[in-house]
């Protein structure tokens, strides 16, 4: 039993009620709080040095000014143009601090502009003589450092307490307000999902080191990086595999294993040796020993998700997933090494979440390495999460929850601060993680979802209204992409489709989605994209659309269930494309067939099996209702067909009686 | 074949050193301008000219490396031997020669070559990994539709030679008997030796000759002047170019003489294999030059995993250390097989390493070095070919005579 199903918001026939806020929350953790102390007294001693610098003089003052306002010394100085380029050079170091975890950057430059104004103190001067000193520049720049510290302590304080101010009344609200229930249709895939599948299988399909397709760029931080779209296609793929394609694994379970493959190619993960050496000093390229939970974490609920959706353990042999450095250098992993490389990781971890970036512990990133670990425990049956559960809900808990219930996205485990990193709105959010923490901590799902959705019913219903006869007439306008590259409304209309299921409107979302299509659709196929939008954002608008009824968090906590009924076992790709699998009853089929990218004007052969011994069984045009083909199952319950699939086929092979002998075989 | 190579060696280092300490003994000034000259072509007329002197060296580079290329070995010898000597002639007199820098016994020319043909390799390679070049060299690999058109002769003959070990004999044919090919030996032959006739391949060029032999175009007098040439030469095969063994066209060679029978020839070739080319540091010289068997540079990793996998095919390996190249190049292969198939020289690394998973039970490799698509450069494409002709079992029994 572990701490989340203890805490399960369900199971009491009432309606669940999530854990209300802290009604006297603490204004930060107490790692956190020990981190900042530390970066407190490393400043507050720097102060104090700067202070005997300057009460010394000379050239030790100008020394004591910049040690008491970064460039401080250089307005005493009389050099108000090095000031300023002290101050571009701080802010492009705060810039890397963040985007290349260069921690020594701000304390280097605040070192070196101490040691350039003393040994600048008698030098040169622009428009004055040499050796001029300013005396008013004291008081200033004492005055500067009072004003900068200031600043960050109102904002942090100014937040706090309109936060904490929120609490009472959020509370009342998490204590009786109700929230309708999600929409889960099962869909009927339509010519849209059939090009988006069609768009990812040919992404996924093509050779294990080609990426055409694919949006390359910068592989640091941003939307051109190629992990994250194959993370975001691998899990958008595999609710597919589960809601559509149980029962026709072969197509679907190569997209998703080259999708995992396709992360240990150099090219997706050698951005982790500059990192690791700019932000730990330390020149070890494998990806997976230290920090990188965006790596480790993401793909490892990849390798879930798929093992889950499919069943293959393919990545549980040793050496399964090994990365190859440019020198020839190997790192050596499976599932179960790169779980507990995880797991050893957040182990080692003082905040109790470890880093991206080196010295960037993100909710998000920590979240998904909990799924991961959950993930794993579920099909593997190891504690590597129900172990680490207790003390990952504390580090939630208590160092990155704010008063009313939103999370940190960030904080720096070297120095304890956090701020708005522009990727989320607020730098917080309710929930986190690709499941919403649904999986790893049902309660504080529940609690989040409901802060987040305050007051969307009420929108949601406004906007059902609109819809007449299943369509939605309305254009979203178009947003930037996080790259640049271009703007879009895909990611609207995604947020708008999530949150209509969320609070139940079915119809809404389903119109959303039409609506979507029609707003966004460019008519290109592979290696272009089907939708006016990019790699990473289309598949986060494919998870959305294809997670239904089954999303990610339940396939995570369920793990891999063989498919009921007959399963078609082999499809020749690129000639046919399967859509649609499945088997409502047990006993028959459903099947939808397209054309494929290569398509074939002859018959192609598919192979059943899973099928009751020598029972004869008829394929019927579930469209038309006339019959196809009929086969008869022989001794091992397969069988094949030779169709022809020039255009959309749905079909279903349903069972007529059993007939005496071993079967013969397809008709 | 050692204790000759040896004397010739220990003869050539000592009448360089007696000349040159002579000259600086006896010489005076005029003899000092000479060593200089001797020692860095051009330095003996710094005094007359600055750009004179840079111009001998530049000619002297240049002339190194057609010698190295093409073996055009009388254009260094005429450029170092005159300079040296319009050095001397034009010395002024009134200043001492730099009598010590001649107390090394290294001072001759040949350092200095492998100094500037091992830096020009060095520096080819490394700029070919420039972010910036790489991207142009891309760019112009994508512009050429047919790769083959890009490929010099001597990797079309290599080319040929590798496909007809594959089984492809008839697209061998055609790339083996591709005019420009012919063209450039005559070319070579003319320059580096002023050889006439209407056979080009009458000495020397082992790889085209390889390739005509393996595609079975070779007619009986060229087969035999191909068998002849082999038995005077001291490598067993003939040289790539005048005076230079180069290791995977010498392999070729060897393999394409025990086709037509010529047994001895690989014996011979495998002696020189693993004795003058043998393994140092883990590598294998880029060229043997055979007047005084001197090593030189280092071969390229893919021309190294290439040579000695076709090598150890034929069971030309060492006989105690019959793996030793794999181990040697194992992890650098498997960098090449990390880096992908962009750079040419990654691609036929790649492919090359496959070969050698013929005889190396390398789960790991295997599956690093399967994973890269083979694709652009046309000989890399001719040893993945033939990479999955000596891997499949239906073919062979005996891995040793997969390609005999």
């Amino acid at each position: 039993m572990t701490v989340s199903e203890l805490h399960r918001p369900i199971d009491t026939g009432e309606p669940a009620r999530p854990p209300l806020l802290p009604a006297q929350p603490r204004r930060m953790g107490p790692v956190t709080r020990a981190l900042v102390l530390r970066t407190i007294a490393v400043i507050a001693f720097a102060q104090a040095v700067g202070v005997v610098f300057v009460a010394i003089g000379g050239r030790w003052r100008a020394a004591g000014l910049s040690l008491a306002f970064p460039g401080g010394g250089f307005l005493y100085s009389a050099a108000p143009v090095a000031f300023v380029l002290t101050w571009a050079a701080l802010t492009v170091a705060l810039v890397l601090w963040w985007g290349m975890s260069v921690h020594w950057g701000i304390p280097l430059l605040w070192v070196l502009s101490a040691v350039g104004a003393a040994l600048w103190a008698d030098g040169p001067r622009l428009g004055y003589d040499s050796g001029t000193t300013w005396g008013w520049a004291i008081p200033v720049v004492y005055l500067l450092a009072l004003a900068g510290a200031g600043t960050l302590v109102y904002t942090f304080e100014s937040r706090f307490r309109a936060k904490r101010a929120k609490v009472d009344e959020l509370n009342a609200y998490l204590a009786t307000a109700t929230l309708p229930e999600p929409a889960r249709p099962l869909r009927e895939p339509d010519d849209m999902d059939a090009e988006l599948l069609r768009w990812a299988y040919e992404l996924s399909l093509q050779p294990v080191d080609a990426f055409r397709g694919f949006e390359w760029g910068e592989q640091f931080h941003g939307g051109t990086v190629v992990r994250y779209q194959l993370n975001y296609l691998g899990w958008a793929l595999a609710p597919y595999a589960v809601n559509y394609v149980p029962n026709a694994p072969g197509q679907i379970e190569l997209a998703l294993r080259n999708l995992v493959h396709k992360q240990t190619d150099l090219r997706v993960w050698r951005y982790w040796r500059t990192l690791n050496l700019i932000g730990n000093l330390d020149a070890n390229p494998d990806p997976l020993v230290r920090d990188n939970i965006m790596f480790s974490g993401f793909t490892g609920d990849q390798i879930n998700l798929y093992e889950a959706a499919t069943g293959s353990t393919i990545f549980d042999e040793p050496g399964s997933l090994t990365f190859v450095w440019e020198d020839g250098r190997t790192f050596a992993y499976d599932h179960h090494s790169w779980m507990e490389a995880v797991r050893r990781n957040f182990d080692e971890s003082r905040l109790g979440f470890f880093p991206c970036e080196p010295g960037w512990a993100f909710a998000a990133c920590n979240t998904i390495g909990a799924q991961a670990l959950l993930g794993h425990d579920r099909l593997h049956g190891t504690e590597l999460w129900s172990e680490l559960e207790p003390r990952w809900r504390r580090t939630l808990e208590l160092e990155y929850l704010m008063p009313d219930g939103n999370y940190a996205n960030i904080r720096s485990t070297h120095t304890g601060l956090s701020w708005d990193t522009g990727e989320t709105p607020g730098g917080e959010y309710f929930t986190t993680g690709s499941h919403g923490f649904a999986d790893v901590a049902p309660d504080l799902a529940l609690r989040g979802r409901m802060l987040q959705l305050r007051g969307t019913p009420e929108k949601m219903a406004g906007l059902a209204a609109m819809v007449r006869d299943g369509e939605l007439s309305l254009e979203l306008p178009e947003e930037w992409e996080r790259n640049r590259a271009r703007k879009t409304a895909v990611s609207s209309w995604t947020k708008l489709i999530a949150g209509a299921r969320m609070v139940g409107q079915g119809e809404l979302a389903e119109a959303a989605q039409r609506a979507c299509d029609r707003q966004c659709a460019t008519g290109d196929t592979w290696p272009e994209r089907p939708l006016r939008v990019g790699v990473a954002n289309l598949a986060l608008h494919l998870l959305v659309r294809w997670s239904t009824p089954m999303d990610n968090a339940t396939l995570n906590l369920r793990g891999y269930v063989p498919p009921v009924g007959p399963v078609l076992r082999d499809a020749p790709w690129p000639q046919v494309m399967v859509t649609v699998a499945r088997s409502l009853d047990g006993d028959s089929l459903e099947l939808t067939l397209r054309p494929g990218p290569e398509p074939s004007t002859a018959a192609v052969s598919l192979r059943f099996d899973s099928l009751r011994p020598g029972v004869a069984y008829e394929v019927h045009d579930r469209d038309t209702g006339a019959d196809v083909a009929s086969l008869v199952a022989d001794a091992e319950g397969a069988a094949s067909l030779d169709l022809v699939v020039a255009a959309r086929r749905a079909l279903r092979l349903a069972p007529v009686a059993a007939v005496p002998g071993d079967g013969g075989g397809a008709r | 074949m050692h204790a000759r190579l040896g004397l010739r060696r220990a003869v050539a280092g000592s009448v360089s050193l007696v000349i040159s300490v002579c000259l600086v003994v006896f010489g005076g000034h005029v003899g000092a301008h000479v060593v200089q000259n001797v020692l860095v072509p051009g330095l003996g007329l710094h005094e007359q000219s600055w750009w004179l002197a840079v111009a001998v060296f530049v000619a002297a580079t240049a002339s190194i490396v057609a010698w190295v290329q093409w073996g055009v070995d009388w254009v260094p010898v005429a450029i170092v031997v005159g300079s040296s000597v319009a050095s001397g002639v034009l010395a002024e007199a009134g200043h001492e020669p730099a009598a010590r820098w001649v107390a090394s016994p290294a001072a001759h020319e040949f350092p200095l070559v492998v100094v500037v043909v091992t830096g020009i390799v060095w520096l080819r390679n490394a700029a070919r990994r420039l972010p910036l070049v790489r991207t142009v060299l891309e760019r112009r690999r994508r512009r050429h539709p047919e790769p083959l058109d890009a490929l010099g002769a001597v990797d079309r003959s290599r080319t040929a030679a590798v496909l007809a070990l594959a089984g492809d004999v008839e697209r061998a044919t055609v790339l083996a008997t591709d005019p420009r090919i012919a063209a450039r030996a005559r070319r070579v032959g003319l320059i580096a030796r002023a050889r006439r006739g209407p056979d080009p391949f009458v000495r020397d060029h082992a790889a085209p000759r390889a390739a005509l032999a393996l595609a079975g175009v070779l007619d009986g007098d060229a087969i035999d002047r191909f068998r002849e040439d082999a038995s005077r030469a001291v490598a067993g095969v003939p040289a790539s170019e005048p005076t230079w063994v180069r290791p995977l066209d010498a392999t070729l060679a060897a393999v394409a003489l025990t086709r037509i029978g010529e047994t001895a020839a690989g014996d011979r070739w495998a002696t020189v294999w693993h004795t003058n080319l043998a393994l140092r540091n883990g590598h294998r010289p880029a060229g043997w030059w055979t007047p005084l068997g001197i090593r030189i540079a280092t071969a390229p990793l893919w021309e190294h995993a290439a040579a000695s996998a076709l090598a150890r095919a034929h069971g030309w390996h060492h006989p105690e250390r019959p793996d030793a190249d794999w181990q040697a190049i194992r992890r650098r292969l498997l960098g090449a097989a990390a880096r992908g198939s962009a750079a040419v020289d990654d691609e036929r690394a790649i492919a090359a390493g496959r070969l050698w998973l013929a005889f190396a039970d390398d789960e790991q490799a295997a599956r690093i070095l399967s994973r890269p698509t083979v694709q652009h450069d046309p000989l890399a494409v001719a040893l993945d070919r033939l990479a999955a002709h000596l891997a499949d079992p239906r073919d062979h029994t005996d891995r040793k005579d997969l390609v005999a």
